[in-house]
């Protein structure tokens, strides 16, 4: 008998082991069709679509930071399909490190997750350090 | 409070800014009220207490033309005294008149009736400055 879909364990699932999913394991949470949204100012903005372009995201993110790490907040929810995640991230360029607020809203449907528009507090500060 | 209680405080602030009676959002603010609006922004920058908080919307009024603002969801936070709002901000620049649309985020924390600390995150901060700026002295 399956288990109740819990949308919380899910992005709870996705945001503790982002950096090392293999694209099969996050196939069986995030949807074919889901896209995440990223500022396109940012290095890594554009809209990432499936499992396949969540892991690609997840590379290029890693990829522009000589250290970068997410400290998990405040979790919210409407009661019915979207969830939001504040997060504080630490991250370190050549030029500087930054710390600043990151909010992600989680929108799920038929058991995945369909859709995530990530809003960084402070997106100038990121490009002026690259 | 509950989500009911928090989203009614969130309706009294949206409907005195578009009344234009942005004073008086004031009573809406605990005297140790901070905010961190994103840097990037015109308007951007932390404010302070309830004139903190009026100024701050008389920037935000001021550095848009016809600004409108459509909230999209209200989120809450169990057991906490948070709430996130998503917002759809319309609205022109002042100075091109070119039409501009921001997804924003807002956070507030409410206690006892009134705001306690709020942030402000946009979809694309440096896209949405250089739309607002463009074609001002």
């Amino acid at each position: 008998m399956s288990q109740p879909f819990d949308p919380l364990a899910v992005a709870s699932a996705v945001q503790q082991n982002f950096a090392t999913m293999t694209e099969a394991e996050l196939g069986d949470l995030i949807a074919d069709d889901c896209v995440v949204h990223e500022a396109p100012s940012l290095p890594f903005g554009g809209d990432w679509v499936g499992p396949s372009g969540f892991a690609a995201l997840m590379r290029a993110i890693m990829g522009t930071f000589l250290e970068f790490s997410v400290e998990p907040g405040s979790i919210f929810s409407d009661g019915k399909d979207m969830l939001a995640f504040q997060c504080t991230l630490h991250g370190r360029t050549a030029k500087g490190s930054f710390t600043m607020p990151l909010v992600e809203y989680w929108r799920f449907g038929d058991g995945k997750v369909k859709e995530i528009h990530a809003m960084w507090h402070d997106s100038k500060q990121v490009c002026d350090l690259l | 409070m509950t989500f009911e209680d928090k989203i009614a405080v969130m309706r009294a602030v949206e409907s005195l800014m578009h009344e234009g009676r942005i004073s008086e959002i004031a009573t809406l603010v605990h005297p140790d009220f901070v905010v961190h609006e994103d840097p990037g922004m015109p308007y951007g920058g932390v404010y302070r207490g309830p004139d903190g908080f009026v100024q701050l919307v008389s920037n935000v009024v001021a550095a848009w033309q016809d600004l409108r603002t459509e909230c999209l969801s209200f989120l809450d936070e169990p057991g906490g005294d948070g709430i996130l709002l998503i917002i759809r901000n319309s609205g022109k620049a002042p100075g091109s008149g070119k039409p501009v649309e921001v997804l924003t985020s807002e956070y507030w924390r409410i206690v006892d009736g009134t705001l306690r600390e709020g942030r402000v995150w946009y979809y694309d901060s440096p896209a949405a400055a250089a739309a607002l700026t463009e074609g001002l002295a």
